[in-house]
Formats: structure tokens, sequence, C-alpha cells
């Protein structure tokens, strides 16, 4: 049902993009039926796990040499030198925690890197910095105050290094067992431990599994398992398996068994977040807790009684503070008491960097009528330092696409990556990296190798980019919903409308389109005609009852 | 001993024909005690701290065993049932530990007394099984760990381990139990908290 609606309407379309649509409509005819693909990728699918594959999974840092120089092509990163070596001097001084409190604004068009930029910062800084990813939409929520989920926020951005006694169970592996139950779905499994004195079976849960599978545990290693939190680690192998392969790993490291026990309680450095502590303290405890539902809101005696006892610790030299990142994607979601919560925020000695990001050229601040460059009040633009990331280079689309191929494990020839590049220069670069998976479930279903021109017409057919489905909706709106008003009010109606009616007008004016509607209604047609021919369309202000003076006057009832 | 050591909030109360003696120092250290209602005799004794962050320790049970429970399809790893079983419970004279599931030949196992670190050491001699027992009761009236006083068996497919108890810990345990009995009030002091809690909400 779905593509016969579909194929009414594109031959129009076509018309618009002469380039590629010729070649384009022939691949259509040929072409079976969708449902007939999609029939068959579901077998498929039970056959081979696709593993999740994110935007921007492709990321490993920001590809910086040891002189914060960027490298053209390195760790998934490509083009936008400025902005990366910016991003690497902020790394520095995140790294070498001795600034807090500072905003970085990320500012660019949409599809220039923006988000890449702050997720290589993340992946840059590793796993032991607060890394935050907070979106600006996130904070409204009816559950939670705006400033109370910034300020949490925050607090999940600043890492304490503590050193805190914990359970652990320390030994050599000798036998590691995992079956599969009669339905295939969940696992169970048993692991024989021991030390030198000492032999214990543990039976295991379904997640001391899949982390076990993860670390690729064997008979033979040494490994640490915490007991509160599960995290595993691999010490070595044990000096007692050294002879067993002729080929080892070079980073195979030989350790000696343990000794004594294989529960220990040792003292272990560990980081959580400032938030970790204010949850783990505003529980109500005992049996109270039963009764208790969400933390929720956090109090501000919890909080400030917690800053108070990370001082005491610091000064103690029992913890360190681990100054981290809060990362706001589309700030300028945020409206105006959310920035002056920032300003305020951004001062106190227990606070994070700030990086934020934004597409917005000058724009209404949220919550005011006062417009402000990137939609951010100047008093928070004047505490930031502002990086900006420019469009991409038609050399630089080539290289993410060919990057975010080889991630999406798409193999592509040279003509088709060239086509993907002039389509991204052409619309933009999210819709031919869209494109890339599209074309290659096309590719897959004709059982081609390598995704060839063909493939990437098929889709570039079948789905509209941003350009032609405007221009579509613009020559087209008329046959949409709701935009049968300005058609079939009576006369009256349209003289108390008369403001909203041009606009309507204008806009197909400014396509360029000749369909004209169907006349059933001749004045105020007649003062459209005369309203977009003089005004040539493009002043949507022009108003038919009084423009040009030539026109009828249907609004002097 | 430190200032926190001093002057904890006690409260007992009977429930389920069983004493239960609660202990709250000021740091968030606890201990419960539970005694047989009729008989007086210790069935459990567990102490649990507060971690460093502030969150709720588990109980680490002295004497007597946590009740068993299936293992929940969240945990992570539990030891398998076939492991031996270790679980201490007294009798009036003597500190008795049992180890269950030890299915070795008697002439494997050999005890000692640590002196540096104050434990009991249980050892094998197949390298099946070691342990190291801390006596915490001793540590409370500060007094060493006495070899002459130690003797053990194993039956069963047990190790039974007894320690005699010195004079000063049998008038400790007496003095415990009678203020026990004297602190016992009617109504669980959570029942008026739970009370209190369920009006609030």
């Amino acid at each position: 049902m779905k593509s016969r609606r579909k194929s009414t309407i594109p031959r129009v379309k076509y018309t618009a993009m002469p380039s590629l649509m010729s070649q384009i409509d022939a691949i259509i005819m040929a072409s079976g039926s969708a449902a007939d693909a999609i029939g068959r990728l579901s077998e498929v699918k039970d056959l081979h796990r696709i593993e999740r594959i994110g935007a921007h999974s492709h990321i490993r840092g920001l590809g910086l040499d040891d002189s914060l120089e960027a490298r053209y092509v390195s760790q998934g990163m490509v083009g936008q030198k400025e902005a990366r070596r910016a991003a690497g001097i902020v790394l520095q001084m995140i790294k070498e925690g001795k600034i807090a409190g500072r905003a970085i604004l990320l500012a660019g068009q949409p599809g220039t890197g923006k988000t890449a930029i702050a997720m290589g910062i993340a992946k840059a800084l590793g796993e032991d910095t607060p890394f935050t990813h907070l979106s600006g939409s996130e904070i409204f929520s009816l559950e939670m105050s705006k400033t109370e989920a910034l300020a949490q926020a925050f607090r999940r951005s600043i890492g304490v290094r503590i050193r805190e006694e914990s359970e652990l169970i320390e030994g050599e592996v000798v036998e590691l067992r995992i079956d599969r139950t009669a339905d295939g779905a969940g696992k169970s499994g048993s692991m024989t431990l021991k030390t030198t004195e000492m032999e214990t079976i543990y039976d295991l849960g379904a997640k001391m599994i899949d982390g076990l599978t993860k670390e690729k545990v064997t008979a033979g290693d040494i490994i640490t398992i915490d007991r509160g939190s599960g995290k595993i680690s691999k010490l070595g192998r044990s000096f007692a398996r050294s002879r067993d392969y002729d080929a080892l790993g070079p980073q195979t490291r030989f350790v000696q068994c343990p000794e004594g026990e294989l529960q220990k309680r040792k003292e272990v450095v560990h980081t959580v977040t400032l938030h970790e502590i204010d949850v783990i303290n505003s529980r109500s405890q005992g049996f109270l807790a039963l009764f208790a539902g969400d933390t929720g809101e956090i109090k501000q005696e919890v909080r400030e009684q917690i800053n108070a006892k990370v001082a005491e610790w610091r000064e103690e030299g029992k913890a360190d503070i681990v100054p981290g990142v809060l990362f706001i994607d589309e700030v300028h979601m945020l409206d105006i008491e959310c920035f002056s919560f920032l300003n305020r925020a951004l001062e106190q000695d227990t606070a994070p960097i700030v990086i934020m990001a934004t597409n917005r050229g000058i724009t209404t601040i949220r919550g005011t009528d006062y417009k402000s460059p990137h939609g951010i009040p100047l008093d928070l633009l004047d505490r930031t330092l502002i990086i900006s990331t420019s469009p991409y280079t038609e050399k630089d689309i080539k290289k993410i696409i060919e990057i975010r191929a080889e991630e999406e494990d798409v193999e592509m020839a040279e003509e088709a990556l060239e086509l993907l590049t002039k389509i991204g220069m052409d619309t933009s670069l999210r819709y031919s990296l869209h494109l890339i998976t599209a074309a290659n479930l096309v590719c897959k279903k004709r059982k081609g190798s390598s995704v060839e021109i063909p493939d990437v017409r098929r889709v570039y057919s079948l789905f509209d980019d941003i350009k032609r489905s405007t221009q579509f909706l613009v020559e087209y709106q008329q046959e949409f919903l709701f935009s049968e008003l300005q058609e079939n009010l009576p006369e009256d109606a349209i003289n108390g409308d008369a403001d909203d009616q041009p606009m309507a007008d204008a806009h197909s004016g400014g396509g360029g389109a000749t369909a004209a509607p169907s006349g059933t209604r001749k004045v105020p047609l007649e003062g459209k005609g005369m309203a977009s021919g003089i005004g040539g369309g493009v002043a949507p202000q022009a108003q038919p009852a009084t423009g040009e003076g030539e026109a009828p006057q249907p609004m002097q009832h | 001993m430190t200032s926190a050591d001093e002057d904890p909030e006690k409260v007992a109360f009977i429930k389920d024909s069983r004493r239960i003696f609660h202990i709250q120092w000021k740091d968030g250290r606890e201990m419960v005690e539970e005694y047989d209602a009729k008989t007086d005799e210790l069935l459990v004794r567990k102490v649990r701290q507060k971690s460093r962050l502030g969150a709720e320790g588990k109980w680490e049970y002295e004497i007597g065993m946590p009740p068993s429970r299936p293992p929940a399809e969240t945990e992570l790893l539990v030891p398998s049932s076939n492991n031996p079983i270790f679980s201490r419970k007294d009798t009036q004279d003597c500190f008795q530990w049992r180890i269950r599931n030890l299915s070795f030949p008697s002439d494997v196992f050999s005890l000692s007394i640590d002196d540096e670190t104050q434990q009991i050491l249980v050892k094998t001699s197949n390298k099946k099984y070691y342990k190291r027992i801390s006596v915490p009761d001793l540590a409370r009236v500060s007094l060493p760990l006495d070899p002459s006083r130690l003797e053990w068996k194993h039956m069963h497919n047990t190790l039974i381990i007894s320690y005699r108890k010195p004079t000063e810990v049998r008038m400790m345990e007496a003095r415990h139990r009678r203020e026990a009995k004297e602190r016992t009030v009617k109504v669980p002091p959570m029942f008026e908290e739970m009370a209190k809690a369920l009006k609030q909400h």
C-alpha cells in the first residue's frame, strides 16, 4: 500500500533535482517490493546478531599528537583542526585539574562535529574522570525542578577518589564452566578459584558470567572480583601455567598464585561522584527505607554536610577531588533561570568544567523576549571560551563517510563513496551518513558484496533529504491536512483571518510553484494573485486587502 | 576506645520468642544479639558498620548464620553449596565453631594459633581449605589467645573447634544477658517508629 502511494508522488519531485533522478528512476522500476526485502531481512537477523552502533561510536579520542597539534585523520576524528586544537588545550587544563568552574562553548552549524569533539574529550580523559552528558531538554521534568536537575548534573561531574575497604575475592581460576539453560535464554555457570592454601567453587550469576566473558577470563588467570561492585580485574596469568603455550601475547604478565584465604578485605582506591555520595546519604536507612520511594530532590543540608565531609577527607589526605566534565548539548534549550543558575554554580569551588554546544545563531533566549548570540545571555557568554566549528570540506566528508562505513562494517566501492560524498556536500553530512546503513541493506538484499552506485541511488530515491522534502511540501502544501481552511471558509471568515492567509500564499510563491488552487472562490483568489505577483512572493507581510491599490477590496465589508 | 564508644543507645525487646538486644553507637556502628527467651542461650550476634561514604554496611555474623534464602537473580556470585560451611555457636563454657561439608580424612587438618594477628588458623595438607578465625570476644576484653584452651575434633564431615572461655569473657556475657533482660520493653521500638512513619505518608 505504502509503495503505491509513494510512487504517485515522487515523479513530480524528481523534476526538481534532475542530476541524479533519471538514473534513479530506472532503478526503482527494476527493484522488487519493499515488503519482500523486510521478510528476508528478519530471517537474516536471527542468524547474525547485529551489534548496535551509536552515532559517535567511531570516536576514540581527539586525535592530537604530543604537542597538541591535531592530526588530519586520527582516532576517528577528521578535519576541524582549529576546534580540535582548542579542545586539546581544554583537555590539558582538565587533566591538570587546576581549573574548575570554566565554561567552554562549542558553536557551529549542525553537523560540524560539536558532539563529536565533546565525545573525543570524554574518551581522551579516560574512565576515571567523570563525564556527564546531558541534553538541554533533559532537565525539564515534572518530578524535579530544572535547577535541581542541573545541580545533580554538576555533582555527577565531580569525582572523589577515596580509599575504602572492600571485600575482594582474589585467586587463580582453576576451572570455569558456563552452561546455557535448556530454553537457551539464561546462562548458569560455576567457577573454581584457588589460592596456594585453599580452593572454592562459586556459582555465578548472569551479570558475573557476562563480566567474565567480556574480560575473556580462562583457566590459569589470576583475577580479583570486587564483591560489592562485581568489578573483575585480571592480574595476569599464573606462573604455573607459563609453559602451557609456546606463543603468548607480548602483554602476558605472569603472577604468583595468591596466598591465604580467597576472600580478603582490602583498601581499594575508587572514584565515586559527589552525586553518588549524596544519594547514599539521603536514602532513608534501616526499615524506613521500605517506605521511601525515589530519592528525587536532594536536600541542601545533605549537600552541605557532604561538602564539609569531603573537605575534611581532603585535609586528612584520605581523598582527592577529580574535577570532571559536564557536557550540555543543545544548550539553547535551557531557559533564563537555568542560565542564571549556571552563572552562580560555575563560581563554586567544586564546579566541573562545563562544555556547552549549540547550533543556534542570534536567537531569543528561552523564557524571555530578548535576543542574544547563541540564545545564551551575555553575562554567561562572557564567562565562556568559545570554540567555533566550521563546515566540513569535501575531503573531510569523504573521510568521515569512509570511517563510518568501516565502523558499521560496510564494504563500499570507490564510486559509491564519491557519490555519497557528493550527496553529503549537496545535502548534509548526517543525511549521507544515514544512507550508508540503508544502502548496505539494499546491497545485502541483492546479495552484493560491496555497496555500489545503484544501491546509493536507490536509497537516495527512497529517502528524502531536507531540501527535497521542503520543496515537495512547498509545492503540495495545499493537499495536506488543515490547509483546506483558506479554501473553504466563507468570505467574512477570511476577512477576519486576513493576516494569516497571505503567509501560506507567500510560501508557495517563494517556491516558484505554478500549481494554482482550483478556483472555487474568485474574489480572494484574485487578491492573492495580485499580492504575490507584485511582491515577487518574497514579502510575506504583503497584505492583499490594501495591496497596491489595484486589488479588489474584500475586507471593507 | 574512642569517644564514640561511650554511651551507646541500647534497647531490647522480645520477638518470636527471641530476646533481641540492639546496641547502636554514635558513629553508626550497630550490634544485635539474639537470645532464646526461655533458655537465655545466645543464638545470634551480628555487627555492622557504615561505610566511609555513609552507605549501610552488611551484617557480619559473629555467632549464628544469616537466614538462608535462595540466591537472588541479581547476585554476582555465591559460594556453591558443596563448599565447606562455617558457623559459630557457643556453649556455656566454650566458643565453638563448626565447619561442615569437610569430607576429607581427619589427618589432613592442622590447627594453630597465629600470635601476630591473634587468629586461629585452620589448614589442610591437601590445600583444599584454609581459614583464619578471629575471636572478637577476646579482643573486647583484651586477652590473647591461649593454645592450651584450644581443642578440635573431626567427625561426620564436620570439624568442631572449641576454645574454653576465660572467666573475664563469661563475666561479660553474664552482664550482657542481665542488661538485655533489664532493658526489655513491651513494644518493639521499631513499631512505634513505623507507626510514626506511616502517619507521615
